[in-house]
């Protein structure tokens, strides 16, 4: 059984640390930068297990982009603090944490018993050459429709946001 | 004894680390004798000979002004902006190879900080996330003025990132690896043409070299900042010691961008028409020098050479800003938009055309 | 405690991830914060998928999370413009606000 390193502790707290951040912060702002740190955080522990090209990857498109849209549109809309408490403690936050709780669990009883040994980092099968690898012919057809899925989200979201009209005139189209 | 290549590593970081900071005055100092010079007016000469304290003066004047947090602001946030604007480009400096190999005792010691296989998507990694520091800058601020110029500024390095990452895909196409050291390798000739990414790979250079303009806030791309437009765009409300680290930020930004090009396009660290085997047998051969003291001469000489193209580099950075004027901001976005993406998908397709038929041997 | 091997680390933080984000996803009420306890979620499964990958030297795992960033990529894109086009039509952006469609 390979312990894991220090680094893989620290990263791992800091990791729970920004993701409770996020979940609890009253600041909108405050839980964006935290989702960025979380997510830049996780692309550590990719990097740590190995997986250098899927740790760039998560780096380069989670924390520096997906973030970042994230950050622009609560900036955007100016959102403020919410001025209650939240998560309050009403019945909704009682049962959200029944159902975050079971969820835990189960996953855990899923998981983590009846483990093996774990594996040395190793970057050779996670490799960009090996991903591409199966990109272009395991998974060419879920490739070809991602890749379509891009385009119509990228189309999507320029109509989107385009500009309310001041005068509604129902004309049939949006 | 045989010492771990981590601990080599390991004291790399220092010393690129004194390394930058001593860079920073020297471009200081180029730019304001540069401007002065193309702008036919003396340059600072209060302060030492040759005004070579100036950089001492400004960090002194930095570090003893008044610091001005406004009333409004959310003060977590806005001390944060300048530690992120001074993090990523800094961050850039661990995968960019600097020089050759250490060879001590058998065992290969990289002058390279961190030798992962994907260093190239690394550093595309850290410079997206140069967008925050502008952002948290802007809107922690309180301000109209910066919340504008932090949010026009973002959008144009999150356009430019777009057109660089395109392009770079060619780059990949041609040199067939990500490793940033493996590029360079690549990128030896010795006694033949040196096969710069330059030369192979025109368009890319190009549009890399425009990018990263636009992706360090220099003019003609520096429309955020503009003094005339926005005050001081998104770093209106920072003074003292902050401003300052915005402004290390800035410069070791640039220094970052021209590793990255020189890296990619110039050959790296390699001493032109000589590769480091060579290099190293001459030493040996001509001097009767051991295997290590050649390789340290060899990483020396490659230092130099890398050193040099990254001022050849810094020098055109200062040339422009002091040359051409200010992109208007739709030009702007019009110029990272409608005219680099479509090149940088036009130069994919042939570059794929030509890989292609030259790796079946010149037919289709 | 009993010693803990460095697949079972992070797979427990990948299932912390999941189950912190699903508490988010049901109890916030600012929308764009519930898209981002989204994320959170997304980021859990991949931690587990990236670490079956490494354990198994599969390949498919680490493709498949490149899939799953993508995919999240475009649903986070059109999720914050859909947001932000209701914002711009009613001013808010808490999500009990938007119960026109309630019976």
């Amino acid at each position: 059984m390979e312990a894991p390193s220090i680094l893989q502790w620290v990263l791992v707290t800091l990791t729970t640390a920004t993701a409770l951040v996020v979940v609890m912060v009253r600041n909108p702002v405050v839980a964006a930068m935290s989702l960025m740190a979380t997510l830049f955080l996780t692309g550590a522990l990719y990097f740590g297990l190995g997986s250098f090209f899927i740790g760039a990857v998560q780096i380069l498109i989670y924390a520096g982009a997906i973030s970042v849209l994230f950050v622009f549109v609560v900036m955007l809309l100016d959102l403020r603090p919410f001025p209650v408490k939240v998560p309050g403690t009403g019945l909704r936050t009682i049962l959200a944490v029944v159902a975050a709780v079971v969820t835990l669990l189960s996953l855990a009883n899923a998981i983590l018993p009846g483990l093996l040994s774990p594996s040395h980092p190793e970057i050779e099968a996670a490799a960009a050459k090996s991903i591409a690898l199966r990109f272009l012919s395991k998974y060419m057809f879920p490739f070809q429709v991602t890749g379509l899925l891009l385009l119509s989200a990228v189309v999507g979201v320029v109509v989107l946001a385009r500009p309310v009209k001041p005068i509604s005139v129902d004309r049939g189209d949006f | 004894m045989i010492w771990d290549p981590m601990y080599f590593s390991l004291a790399l970081v220092p010393l690129v680390g004194i390394g930058l900071l001593t860079g920073v005055p020297v471009i200081l100092m180029v730019e304001r004798w540069g401007s002065a010079w193309m702008q036919r007016r003396r340059g600072p000469n209060r302060v030492g000979p040759y005004g070579m304290m100036q950089p001492l003066a400004d960090a002194l004047k930095f570090v003893f002004k008044e610091e001005n947090i406004p009333a409004q602001a959310h003060k977590p946030l806005f001390i944060l902006a300048p530690v992120l604007a001074v993090l990523p480009p800094i961050l850039a400096f661990a995968v960019i190879p600097l020089a050759g190999s250490v060879h001590w005792n058998g065992q290969e010691y990289p002058v390279q900080i961190s030798t992962i296989p994907v260093s190239l998507l690394f550093l595309l990694a850290i410079t997206s996330l140069h967008v925050y520091s502008v952002l948290t800058a802007g809107w922690s601020s309180n301000n109209k003025f910066s919340l504008m110029g932090a949010l026009r500024s973002s959008s144009q390095m999150i356009s430019y990132e777009i057109a660089i990452g395109i392009t770079i895909v060619s780059l990949v196409l041609v040199y067939g690896t990500l490793d940033l050291r493996e590029i360079v390798r690549l990128q030896e000739a010795g006694s033949k043409l040196p096969l710069w990414g330059a030369l192979l790979q025109p368009i890319c250079f190009l549009t890399l070299w425009i990018s990263s303009f636009a992706e360090t806030n220099r003019l003609p791309f520096d429309l955020p900042e503009g003094e005339s437009e926005l005050v001081a765009g998104y770093h209106t409300e920072y003074s003292g010691l902050k401003f300052a680290l915005f402004f290390l930020g800035e410069y070791v930004a640039m220094y970052a961008a021209s590793a990255f090009l020189v890296t990619l396009f110039m050959g790296g660290y390699n001493v032109p028409f000589l590769s480091e085997s060579m290099l190293r047998e001459i030493f040996q051969t001509h001097f009767h020098w051991s295997l290590e003291l050649a390789s340290i001469a060899t990483v020396f000489l490659q230092l130099v050479s890398f050193v040099a193209k990254v001022f050849f580099f810094m020098w055109v950075f200062v040339w422009v800003r002091w040359t051409l004027p200010r992109f208007r901001y739709d030009q702007l976005m019009d110029l990272g938009w409608k005219l680099l993406l479509p090149i940088g998908v036009l130069n994919v397709i042939v570059t794929l055309l030509v890989t292609y038929v030259l790796k079946r041997g010149g037919s289709l | 405690m009993a010693p803990v091997s460095s697949m079972q680390l992070h797979l427990g933080l990948s299932i912390l991830l999941f189950s912190l984000g699903t508490f988010g996803f049901l109890t916030r009420r600012s929308g764009i914060v519930v898209l981002m306890c989204l994320e959170l979620m997304l980021n859990g499964v991949n931690l587990a998928l990236v670490t079956f990958s490494n354990y198994h030297r599969n390949a498919d795992g680490s493709a498949l999370v490149l899939f799953i960033v993508l995919v999240a990529a475009s649903e986070a894109a059109v999720a914050l413009s859909l947001l932000v086009a209701l914002f711009r039509r009613t001013g808010s952006d808490v999500l009990e606000d938007f119960k026109s469609l309630r019976g």
